[in-house]
């Protein structure tokens, strides 16, 4: 079995095929289990629930991953700028909602840019425990701000037209947030994995002294994607809250680890130097497809969250077991054919 | 003749597919709470279980573990996506489900709120447990005969979106500028969202901060069992008096232990049950939520449906009913 | 001629210590607070302080092992849910209750019993399932060679999820307990609370395993230097799952004090809880690499972030001051962790100092 695996181009073995098998199969199944509900017009609106603002997040993390670090601030930093927009919008005396969402970018990359100063500034301390105590930081200013209370009163467009807008396509409706994220796509990924700034970054996440003495900026590399991640998270907050119409101090709680577990499905590797983000997309896809048919089979969050987090793990543990086996297998190999002379 | 039979057996034909196609579709309605883990959804759920059970459709029901409104969202985007004709909503916050729910009326769904109402843009008709202005007044009545007229007290409320918890608060702050309740002084308004271990939290942090609270009133089930755990914890039971919507089964012992004298609340089966025959009404078109009329609610009667005030009109199910020490045995098995 | 490096007695180097400093940091802040409101000062206050945080205190003993071994653990809270649920259902499957007429001083009242299966079988439910779940984890990161963060993660997502399936999406309330449950943390021995008393037993045990034993003196040999301590022999896998089960079991304990606590078992029971624990350990000078942390230091962070929580009830500020816990507990966090990092530069830069050539 794995000669034959061996002999498929290289192209082939790529994780984001196994993705795309992995989404016809989820299609397949559930197409047969809810023959009604599970159809590619339905599963078009339901990418608004489980697909754009976490997709963002996960865009924004996934830069900070293949640095090899990690962000676990994100959600707060997401419900922090969305707390900043709606106060500003509501309570500063009428300011334009353009204004409001300009402070809420703001807000993010600031968010960003302090995770990225510490990180960078105290190399000993690890990114984990410096977004851990920013996470709690954030949050708790968004508590200050708004208390127990929620914020709301956007135009109405906001809410009609982003949150629940669609225009058609091929007589498709097509979800007007979908499209903004479709459209940031491609840009990333040029970006990312064809221009030399983000060759920069993954030498960078790969070896990050070998880097630093071939004259790659490290340090100010760092702190970019850090503050990127901040805006991305913000971004993600702004269109979890036109579905939403509120926002609480408690917006987005546990979208930091779904977006990671998105990243990391789509093939960036916790330790540094690997990503891709059409990886990044299929596993997007996925988690919709996946997520929206056991809500409909189940109709149960936990047992949603209870088979993504089996699929996490043994996405990660498989290739591990895998590579074990092989080693033990070529040992034996070895071993035999010294027996032999 | 031969056409006139053909015709008719034609439309015999016809007659009957349509009504085995109707009896082929029953009615589903989907309902959702404010969260899961809770007794008085439970109960409430019984009771659209027993009108399912005499009306013949069909239901489905959740809630988000963390009373948030996010998950009461998406929980609605899976109803609408699975093509339900109705949905009956308790909501964690009035505005912020409303776009969800103008995007599913927009597709032909009822909508119905009860218990904790979505504002009026958001919904057809409200069911109310009781009218708002009572179970307010009641309340303040019972803590401030059970402090003796004058003293502190402090309200632990559940979530401060929820729009039940802040009408019936505000008809409390209403009933306590009267002249009578000049002597009592309410200090603060607390948060629990209806979570347990927050709710305990607040409710110590009250003991602490408040040294001459009297007494508290505490207008949700989650948190009047919290605040009965949190006073007999710290040993002052008595000393700091306790009333508010509690469920019997939950507050039987603290009644009978003295913890609290007495407390109200509805019947949730009722409110289910309520709630069940009304979004039948509605998708079978018997109404259409404007006020003035009125629907059979099975064993509880006719009920009208008045105009809300807020843009949207209403029903009302009953009136609170008071617990004490005697009669919670009654009652304590039953919700 | 070599310069003499100066004699440092036994007192010093007692000073010196880290724990040491925050400990008299702590009391300060105490004492502060007590000016501006007495009540805070007192014995009462001072016990209720150590009451609350006791329960935090028991984990943060457990993640301080798996904190050692360079691993880490975010699915505690889940492990306490799912204990607790298990013994919860248990008890409630069990449970009796009698009604009794009692005639005290010539007045007849009624007595409810509860009982159900015996306490100590519940508890030892618990810790089993908590145990389990830990090896789990363990068997992942150490064996399965996934990455401590995703595999605990993915756990944290299972676990909550199997503890939703088990409990058929009920809860477990109080009339469901059997009164020996519901006492659990409410017993009081020589004036302390139960609380209290487990907490010392399991500092007593921990403090123990880790300075003496040899099997708790490996896990700081794994966390500080990973090849160093297999060429010496030990096998920090076994360390690291070691290190996990432990955390299991004292997660399942605290599931049961938390659950008897708020006398409420839910499927989500404590979500969120470990990040304070987390915090509780940085604070208390472990490090998140490995190979550096006390037992003491952990009991001393999870105390600074409970006097931290009930001073700022008590100083009643501006109101309500339930608001600004979260944002002062995060900026505390990151203060405690960026004056360690300054604390072990400036160390470093004196012992190059110090080595005059």
């Amino acid at each position: 079995m794995e000669r034959a695996l061996n002999r498929l181009p290289k192209w082939m073995k790529r994780w984001e095929w196994i993705l795309v098998l992995l989404i016809l199969m989820v299609y397949a199944i559930f197409s047969q289990l809810q023959p009604d509900n599970y159809t590619l017009p339905k599963l078009l609106n339901q990418t608004r629930v489980y697909m754009v603002d976490v997709g963002f997040m996960a865009l924004g993390i996934l830069v900070v991953l293949i640095l090899g670090d990690i962000d676990i601030s994100i959600a707060a930093t997401a419900a922090l700028s969305a707390t900043v927009m709606a106060v500003s919008y509501n309570q500063g005396a009428g300011i334009p909602f353009i204004a409001a969402i300009a402070l809420m970018l703001l807000t993010g990359a600031v968010c960003g840019l302090v995770n990225g100063l510490l990180v960078t500034r105290f190399p000993e301390l690890f990114p984990m425990i410096i977004t851990l105590s920013t996470q709690t930081l954030y949050r708790g200013i968004a508590y200050i701000i708004l208390k127990d209370q929620s914020a709301g009163r956007f135009p109405s467009w906001f809410a009609k037209d982003l949150g629940y807008g669609s225009f058609k396509l091929f007589g498709l409706d097509v979800p007007i947030m979908l499209v903004c994220i479709l459209a940031v796509l491609p840009i990333y990924y040029i970006w990312l994995h064809k221009s030399a700034s983000g060759r920069r970054i993954f030498a960078a996440g790969t070896n990050l002294t070998a880097s630093r003495y071939s004259g790659i900026r490290t340090g100010r590399i760092k702190v970019m994607a850090f503050t990127l991640n901040g805006i991305m998270a913000a971004v993600g907050g702004f269109f979890l809250t036109s579905r939403t119409g509120s926002v609480k101090y408690t917006l987005a709680t546990g979208f930091e680890m779904q977006a990671i577990a998105i990243a990391v499905l789509g093939g960036a590797s916790t330790s540094g130097g690997r990503g891709s983000v059409i990886g990044l997309l299929l596993a997007l896809i996925l988690m919709t497809g996946l997520k929206n048919g056991l809500m409909l089979v189940y109709n149960d969050a936990f047992i949603l969250n209870l088979s993504i987090g089996l699929l996490l793990i043994l996405i990660v543990l498989i290739p591990n077991l895998a590579g074990r086996l092989r080693q033990q297998n070529a040992l034996r190999r070895q071993r035999l054919s010294l027996q032999k002379t | 003749m031969k056409k006139t039979l053909s015709l008719l057996l034609a439309l015999m034909m016809l007659l009957s597919l349509a009504s085995v196609a109707m009896a082929e579709e029953p009615i589903k309605i989907g309902v959702v709470y404010k969260q899961t883990g809770n007794p008085f959804f439970e109960a409430a759920v019984r009771g659209f279980e027993e009108a399912s059970k005499e009306l013949g459709f069909e239901f489905i029901h959740n809630g988000p573990a963390d009373s948030s409104n996010e998950g009461q969202i998406q929980i609605i985007e899976g109803y609408i996506q699975q093509g339900v004709d109705a949905i009956a909503i308790s909501a964690n916050d009035a505005a912020g489900v409303v776009s969800v729910l103008q995007s599913a009326m927009d597709q032909g769904i009822k909508v119905v709120s009860w218990d904790s109402k979505v504002e009026a843009e958001g919904r057809i008709l409200n069911i109310d447990p009781s009218v708002a202005q009572n179970i307010g007044r009641v309340q303040v009545e019972e803590i401030a005969r059970q402090i003796g007229g004058e003293g502190q007290i402090a309200v632990l409320s559940a979530g401060a979106t929820m729009d039940n918890q802040n009408t019936w608060i505000r008809y409390m702050q209403e009933e306590l500028e009267k002249p009578e309740y000049e002597k009592i002084e309410l200090v603060t308004i607390v948060y629990g969202d209806d979570l347990t271990d927050k709710s305990i939290q607040e409710m110590q942090g009250l003991i602490n901060s408040y040294p001459d609270l009297k007494g508290v009133i505490s207008p949700t089930t989650v948190g009047v069992a919290a605040a009965a755990v949190a006073i007999k914890d710290n040993g002052l039971s008595g000393k700091i008096k306790l009333t508010g919507l509690g469920l019997p089964s939950e507050m039987a012992e603290y009644l009978k232990d003295g913890t609290s004298e007495a407390m109200f609340l509805w019947n949730p089966i009722d409110l289910g049950y309520c709630a069940a025959y009304a979004s039948v009404a509605l998708v079978k078109g018997d109404i259409t939520g404007a006020a003035g009329e009125s629907f059979d609610s099975g064993r509880l009667g006719e009920k009208e449906i008045m105009d809300a005030g807020d843009g949207g009109t209403f029903t009302l199910v009953g009136d609170p009913f008071r617990f004490t020490p005697e009669n919670i045995d009654d009652w304590k098995d039953v919700y | 001629m070599p310069e003499q490096t100066k004699k440092t007695g036994a007192l010093s180097a007692f000073f010196k210590q880290r724990e040491v400093g925050l400990a008299i940091i702590l009391l300060v802040l105490f004492f502060l607070v007590g000016l501006r409101n007495p009540a805070f000062t007192t014995g009462s206050n001072a016990l209720f302080i150590l009451e609350d945080t006791a329960i935090m205190m028991i984990l943060a003993l457990g993640m301080l092992c798996v904190l050692l071994v360079g691993s880490i653990d975010i699915s505690i809270a889940a492990v306490m849910a799912l204990s607790s649920m298990t013994a919860g259902i248990v008890m409630k499957q069990n449970l009796n209750i009698t009604e009794l007429q009692v005639l005290t001083d010539g007045v007849m009242s009624n007595v409810t019993l509860r009982e159900s299966t015996p306490l100590i079988l519940l508890i030892l439910i618990g810790m089993g399932v908590g145990a389990v779940c830990g090896a789990i984890n363990g068997l992942l990161i150490a064996y399965g060679k996934v990455l401590p963060i995703v595999a605990t993660l993915g756990m944290q997502y299972i676990l909550y999820g199997i503890s939703h399936v088990v409990s058929d999406g009920q809860a477990i309330y109080r009339k469901d307990m059997p009164d020996a449950f519901i006492n659990f943390s409410r017993g009081t021995f020589l004036g302390l609370n139960s609380k209290i008393w487990l907490m010392l037993a399991v500092f007593a045990v921990m403090f123990l395993f880790l300075t003496y034993s040899r099997r708790g003196r490996y896990l700081y040999a794994v966390g500080s230097n990973r090849e160093s301590a297999a060429m010496s022999g030990i096998k920090s896998p076994r360390s690291t799952l070691l290190a996990h089960i432990i955390m299991g079991m004292l997660a399942g304990l605290a599931g049961l004090l938390y659950a008897s606590r708020d006398t409420k078992v839910t499927q989500d029971l404590a979500m969120g809880y470990e990040m304070y624990v987390i915090a509780s350990c940085v604070i208390g000078g472990v490090s998140v690499s490995g190979g550096r942390g006390k037992a003491v230091g952990v009991l001393l962070g999870a105390l600074t972030m409970g006097v931290i929580n009930n001073a700022l009830t008590m100083l009643r500020l501006t109101g309500n001051s339930e608001f600004w816990k979260k944002a002062i507990q995060g900026a505390l966090i990151l203060s405690a962790v960026v004056i360690n990092v300054l604390i072990q530069r400036a160390k470093e830069r004196r012992v190059l100092r110090d080595r005059r050539i």
